[in-house]
């Protein structure tokens, strides 16, 4: 049996907040009069993550993502539940625990703002008790593997938000921890940037061995770097598998892509299948995956074909009917 | 390196890159401090008298000037800012995941603070130290002149404890700077750098004399000045003391408190 790195039970959080209306005057009646109200951020999830695993955190915004990773993190008290992170429970911030995982967030920095990046990693080495030899041979790994030679000695404010990020990860990452939880680490990147960072994010993964718990919303990030997906809707934990299977077996269409040699008329191909996407030249239809082949050798027959594609349906359009579902 | 040590050296790295606004805000203090000080030299010309309140006009201008080489140090409009940022902004999630305590990390932060403006403030009132030498009043002994500093440095603790506590009551009510422009605005005053408290009138004077802030300035230049019994100085120094350590406890358990917070509603 695999030891798990990640172990959560029944953990819910509900957060307090005051009811807060529009306008000036009901903020002055809001110092008198304030009602109570409760969010139910993350409901009853349980999950177990094994070592080595690269999972990901499916959402759409406000889904309970972020409040779970901060949970597991120590940022945050559970309202019930367990957790058991490395066999230390997150939120009593033990030392030893902490020298164990890193987090990154996209939205918020930890590289101080005005000094060369170098400085932070000089202070989180201090800060992480590095000794001087892995510290030196960690940078040097990672300065190889994400090409940031150059900036090094530039002022943080002066970088790239893409360059930033490459430095943040960096910072996370010098103390070797064997847990990593990225949330939402390719926000606001380019198409050119994020591709780097799922990159070096999936190499990563696969040379340390370490587990990595990441959570975006773009689903490329998803599709292309995790075989194992958590899908949280409205705080609850929705899927828990494969991606192939996930597709498999909730999905029982694929998608037949053609290029036409000649226009051919909508008429024409409604009678094959449901149309995703038409125009003169090309359509995209959507076809019952039982019996798809068929299908397709029928239009070959019927059509001016120039081109025909049997494909996965995209992971995006997956989960957006699961979303809009709101469960499986 | 220790890494309280290394936040030490990084630190001074970064406040080497505000070195011009720090300057800026200490220059203005240095201005203050001349006007107070040609109002006091008016007021000794007028009077005709040799001493007002104890005080001879050498003593004045050498308390005045030591009142405005300690606000260089303690009266900044940032003070507390850091930590209000950080509880309001989130920054603070990035300290509590990792293994090092925030509190500590602004204390070293603002004890750095002061060495540099106090550094700097020092090289600003060379000039004006120039000009005053012949009325400057040295310490009769160099014990005074260490229990002066001493005095101070416990000072500076103080003012960081009491300005921490109405940074971290962010947790509960958002942003503080209202609350931190305050306690500026009493300090002004009640550290006694612009008239000595001992001249304030009856109950001002007590009201005054029973905050903290007087161990800034008025009690440390009292001992520089030899203007205080060696009782007067163990006694003072003691209420310090009570003062530091009621002041930390204070702002140990309103930590307490707000982390837990913090943790329960997230950054």
């Amino acid at each position: 049996m695999n030891f798990s790195i990640i172990q959560v039970k029944n953990l819910s959080k509900t957060y307090e907040y005051w009811k807060k209306q529009p306008g000036i005057l009901n903020s002055v009646k809001s110092l008198f009069h304030r009602e109570k109200l409760y969010t139910e951020a993350v409901k009853d999830i349980s999950f177990e993550i094994q070592e080595g695993e690269l999972v990901g955190f499916l959402g759409p915004n406000g889904a309970g993502k972020t409040t779970t990773l901060k949970i597991l993190t120590g940022i945050l008290h559970p309202t019930n539940g367990e957790a058991k992170v490395l066999n230390h429970i997150p939120w009593k911030r033990e030392k030893e625990y902490q020298k164990q995982f890193a987090l990154v967030m996209g939205q918020k920095q930890q590289l101080w703002w005005d000094l060369p990046a170098m400085e932070s990693f000089i202070l989180n080495k201090e800060i992480y008790e590095v000794d001087d030899k892995s510290f030196q041979k960690t940078l040097d790994e990672l300065i190889e593997l994400l090409e940031i030679k150059d900036i090094l000695n530039v002022q943080v404010r002066k970088l790239s938000l893409g360059q930033r990020m490459k430095c943040e990860l960096v910072a996370a990452l010098l103390h070797s921890p064997k847990v990593l939880f990225l949330d939402e680490p390719t926000i606001g990147l380019d198409v050119v940037a994020q591709k780097k960072m799922r990159d070096f994010i999936s190499q990563y993964n696969q040379q340390k061995n370490s587990t990595i718990v990441l959570t975006s919303h773009y689903m490329e990030d998803i599709s292309q770097l995790c075989k194992r997906v958590i899908i949280i809707d409205q705080g609850k934990i929705i899927y828990d598998g494969q991606l192939e299977k996930l597709i498999k077996k909730y999905v029982d269409y694929k998608w037949i892509k053609i290029t036409f040699d000649k226009p051919v008329q909508k008429e024409q191909l409604e009678k094959f299948g449901h149309l995703e996407n038409f125009n003169n030249s090309t359509a995209t239809l959507s076809v019952p995956r039982k019996n798809c082949t068929q299908i397709a050798s029928k239009i070959l027959t019927a059509l001016p074909i120039d081109d025909i594609l049997i494909d996965e349906p995209d992971i995006e359009e997956v989960v957006r009917k699961i979303f809009a579902n709101g469960f499986i | 390196m220790n890494k309280y040590q290394r936040i030490v050296t990084t630190t001074w790295q970064e406040y080497f890159q505000y070195r011009i606004n720090f300057f800026l805000e200490i220059l203005g203090g240095i201005i203050t401090a001349v006007v107070i000080l040609f109002l006091w030299l008016k007021i000794y010309e007028s009077s005709g008298s040799i001493q007002i309140g104890g005080y001879s006009i050498s003593e004045m201008i050498t308390y005045i000037i030591g009142g405005g080489i300690i606000s260089s140090f303690v009266l900044l409009t940032a003070q507390g800012d850091e930590i209000d940022d950080d509880i309001n902004e989130g920054t603070l999630s990035y300290f509590l995941v990792k293994p090092m305590n925030s509190s500590f990390y602004w204390f070293v932060r603002d004890q750095c603070r002061k060495f540099f403006t106090l550094f700097l403030g020092l090289s600003g009132f060379l000039i004006i130290l120039i000009f005053a030498r012949s009325f400057l009043v040295l310490p009769q002994t160099n014990t005074l002149a260490f229990l002066a500093l001493f005095a101070i440095f416990l000072g500076g603790i103080i003012h960081f404890i009491l300005f921490y506590i109405f940074s971290i009551i962010s947790f509960w009510l958002g942003r503080t700077w209202g609350f931190r422009f305050m306690i500026r605005v009493v300090m002004e005053i009640a550290t006694g750098a612009m008239i000595p408290l001992s001249l304030l009138p009856g109950i001002w004077r007590i009201i005054i004399e029973a905050m903290p802030f007087k161990y800034l300035v008025y009690f440390p230049m009292q001992i520089y000045l030899g203007k205080i019994s060696t009782t007067g100085i163990i006694q003072n120094l003691t209420y310090e003391i009570i003062w530091l350590v009621g002041l930390v406890f204070i702002g140990w358990v309103i930590w307490k408190q707000g982390i837990k917070r913090y943790t329960a509603v997230g950054g």
